[in-house]
């Protein structure tokens, strides 16, 4: 029997200033797959997760996640999902601990505080704890680790990640990649992972699919290491 | 000392200048608006001076300045908190949780409303130490002048807030200048009669007129009088009309961006 689609996008197309920045997207996504998005800068990869969060709108096409459309559903689904983007940061002027408690209000996190220190504990940012530093006083490599905190906060069903690892030291990004790894294994989550690094998106998911100009060009279903060891011909 | 670097750096300072259009704006217009203020403030001052002793003068220049801040603070302080999350690149996190339009506008409201609180008590406080300024004196209903102002400095500021959501942080200016360029028409230190006709006009529109030309009595005539309740009331209705379509354009404005992907850039 056919199982249905987590997230179920059709024909999604979308022109910025006369640019086509997504080109007839189709996609099916199921429950507990680890879809990698891959492509060179300006493909379309950062665009079509904004697109799927409601942070851009559609020309033409459909977006619908748990079998409802994205359009009217949209609080509904930013409950169920979350993104660790390392182009965003958290507010600069508040505490690690005082952003942290924002989104967890902000997701009805239950056991807000328990939650928190669980997550900076185990990203190594637990010297915050009982901090007074502001974000802006933290490395790049912590910033981008409490965005991984923040995106985990609400157990999101669907995890989006954006180049989480951009600036992460090679150990870090190890346990990053390693936590990822262990979320979609034992927990199922569905997790869209876009990202220049081919060896993490080799590591990590079953699905590569390749996008350039807004189009995806191949799909590559990687369920074995052959078929991971051939990405590489592709990219 | 390099005559060529500094040259360069002139340059730069120049260019950096001519290709910011707020700042263009800033500039050239808020200068045009303080002499607008004031020279209308002294024509009024001075065709009064026989008639108005300066003691509820200056009572009253200090009570209308009291309360021209609330719609300043109550538009600066909305459109500031967004321009912050935009510089700290945090405006996508809030919006992809599950906050909708209206708990933020909610939220932007009542954070604003407890800035206004602090920033009036403080000027309340200083403006009796330094000057035995006493509000609490002052014997009338302070509720519908309050409500027309606050209501009016909320729409300005979820309205500068649409616009930097839709066009970008090159609107930024606004957010610190809006409501000063309407001051004029607000008719603060004088009444609509000291504006010439077409400005007289404009400020009929502008709600916060109706509060001044009410609060500018009491305060000169330094005890209760009785409430234009028909004017105040239209001011009211002024100020709800702007508010609900100020919400309407940021709803718009949040879909444009949305549309334009310029919410996503932020």
């Amino acid at each position: 029997m056919k199982k249905n689609p987590i997230i179920k996008i059709t024909h999604l197309s979308k022109k910025i200033k006369k640019k086509i920045v997504l080109d007839n997207i189709s996609l099916e996504i199921l429950s507990g797959e680890v879809i990698g998005l891959i492509g060179p800068n300006g493909a379309g990869k950062t665009m079509l997760i904004n697109t799927l969060l409601g942070l851009i709108t559609p020309d033409f096409g459909t977006i619908s996640f748990f079998g409802k459309e994205i359009q009217h559903n949209l609080s509904y689904i930013h409950q169920r999902t979350n993104l660790a983007s390392g182009y965003s940061r958290l507010q600069e002027q508040l505490t690690v601990m005082q952003n942290l408690a924002l989104f967890a209000g902000l997701y009805s996190t239950p056991h807000p505080q328990k939650k928190i220190k669980q997550l900076l504990h185990f990203f190594q940012l637990e010297k915050y704890i009982n901090s007074q530093t502001k974000v802006m006083f933290l490395s790049s490599g912590e910033q981008t680790r409490l965005i991984i905190c923040k995106s985990l906060l609400n157990d999101p069903d669907i995890l989006f990640l954006d180049e989480p690892t951009a600036s992460l030291d090679p150990l870090m990004k190890k346990i990053v990649i390693h936590y990822i790894y262990k979320l979609s294994k034992n927990n199922k989550k569905t997790i869209i992972f876009a990202s220049h690094d081919l060896s993490e998106v080799k590591y990590l998911c079953d699905k590569v699919i390749f996008i350039k100009n807004g189009k995806i060009t191949k799909i590559i279903i990687t369920k074995n290491k052959m078929q991971k060891e051939n990405l590489s011909k592709f990219y | 000392m390099s005559f060529i670097r500094i040259y360069h750096l002139t340059k730069y300072y120049l260019l950096t200048f001519r290709n910011n259009i707020g700042r263009i704006i800033l500039i050239v217009f808020w200068p045009f608006f303080d002499l607008l203020i004031w020279g209308y403030t002294t024509i009024y001052l001075q065709t009064n001076q026989n008639s108005e002793n300066i003691q509820s003068m200056v009572a009253m220049i200090i009570g209308v300045f009291i309360f021209w801040t609330i719609v300043l603070k109550a538009q600066q302080e909305i459109a500031a908190q967004f321009n912050e999350d935009i510089y700290s690149k945090n405006l996508s996190n809030i919006l992809i949780s599950p906050i909708k339009n209206s708990e933020i506008i909610f939220a932007l409201i009542l954070s604003s409303m407890v800035k206004i609180i602090i920033i009036s008590l403080v000027l309340i406080i200083s403006s009796y130490m330094l000057y035995s300024f006493n509000l609490f004196k002052i014997n009338t209903n302070f509720l519908y002048p309050l409500s027309i102002l606050y209501l009016f400095g909320w729409s300005l500021g979820i309205m500068v807030t649409a616009i930097i959501l839709r066009f970008g942080i090159k609107f930024e200016f606004l957010a610190w200048s809006l409501a000063l360029f309407l001051q004029p028409f607000s008719c603060v230190f004088y009444p609509r009669t000291t504006l010439p006709y077409i400005f007289n006009i404009i400020s009929w529109f502008i709600p916060s007129s109706y509060a001044f030309e009410y609060l500018r009595k009491i305060f000169l005539n330094n005890s209760y009088i009785q409430i234009d309740s028909t004017n105040l009331f239209f001011g009211l209705i002024i100020s709800l009309l702007y508010f609900l379509s100020s919400i309407i354009f940021f709803n718009y404005m949040m879909k444009s961006a949305k549309k334009n992907g310029t919410l996503a850039r932020m």
